[in-house]
């Protein structure tokens, strides 16, 4: 079982994933966990906090990469070096944290691992971050934001970079126009409708 | 924990098709491998209770045990510094 780091801007741990490296696990089970026993431990639990890959050379001036999974932005930070990479337990969890962190930076990536092209709950969840990010700043931040695609027999970015496979930038329309359409019809409930037309 | 249980323990980690090698994550020092065996992961809670009693009397000194707050760690109806879960089975 890996023992996975999930680093502050500072560099200090604040949480622990544990990753179970059995090649196949059992229906219902999954493969990472927080190291955390709330029931046991008084109620004390580590949260969901966002990762900072190379936090020392992390700045506002650089674009930010967003993936889910400390493991992906670790990844991801060794081929893309000029980039704050951070990164969530997943695409549902701690989109307060990340608009936070990427507010006030030029350029906003976004590599959530493929599944909202077909999963609706996932495009869902996608959808309601963007909305939070562009709601929380000026008006012209959609075009700031990116979402970074790839061969979608590709799940995650990691795997995508360490196969070579081109990684590409899409507007949010270019984005939303290549979903399924019942993952359209999820995105459209969250975000603006003027964010398809004005980019 | 990560120094006491680190990931060169485990080949698999380094190594395996899914390791940190493959994932051209080369800085091995900041992974660690947390036993299967829960004696081990016992012994591992025990030795930090020691250098957290050893490093923070003060903190120590206000709290029910040195474990207290730290995220996976527990005591048992015994008094036995624990971490993590007792049986991995719940979740695999």
């Amino acid at each position: 079982m890996m023992l996975i780091p999930y680093r502050t801007q500072d560099g200090l741990v604040q949480a622990c994933q544990i990753r179970f490296m059995c090649r196949r696990l059992s229906s219902h089970s999954v493969r990472y966990v927080w190291l955390s026993t709330p029931k046991k431990s008084g109620d004390v639990s580590c949260g969901s906090p966002l990762h900072f890959a190379a936090y020392k050379a992390f700045s506002i001036d650089k674009p930010t990469l967003v993936t889910e999974g400390a493991l992906k932005a670790e990844t991801a930070q060794i081929f893309n070096k000029d980039f704050n990479v951070l990164a969530s337990a997943g695409v549902a969890c701690s989109h307060e944290e990340i608009t936070a962190r990427v507010s006030r930076i030029p350029l906003v990536l976004i590599a959530f691992d493929t599944d909202y092209y077909e999963n609706h709950y996932v495009a869902r969840a996608m959808a309601k971050l963007l909305n939070l990010i562009l709601a929380s700043n000026e008006a012209d931040f959609y075009n700031r934001i990116k979402i970074l695609t790839w061969n979608r027999k590709y799940k995650g970015i990691d795997d995508a970079l360490l196969k070579g496979i081109p990684i590409n930038s899409q507007s949010l329309s270019e984005w939303y126009q290549s979903l399924a359409e019942k993952c359209q019809k999820e995105v459209g409930q969250f975000l603006h409708k003027g964010v398809f037309t004005m980019v | 924990l990560i120094e006491l249980a680190p990931a060169t323990d485990s080949k698999e980690i380094i190594d395996g098709s899914k390791g940190l090698r493959a994932r051209k994550i080369l800085d091995f020092e900041n992974y660690g491998a947390l036993p299967q065996k829960q004696a081990k992961r016992r012994d591992l809670a025990r030795e930090i209770r020691s250098l957290i009693n050893q490093k923070f009397p003060e903190f120590v000194r206000w709290q029910k045990s040195g474990l207290s707050g730290l995220s996976g760690f527990w005591l048992d109806k015994a008094g036995r510094s624990q971490l993590w879960l007792e049986k991995i089975t719940r979740v695999q």
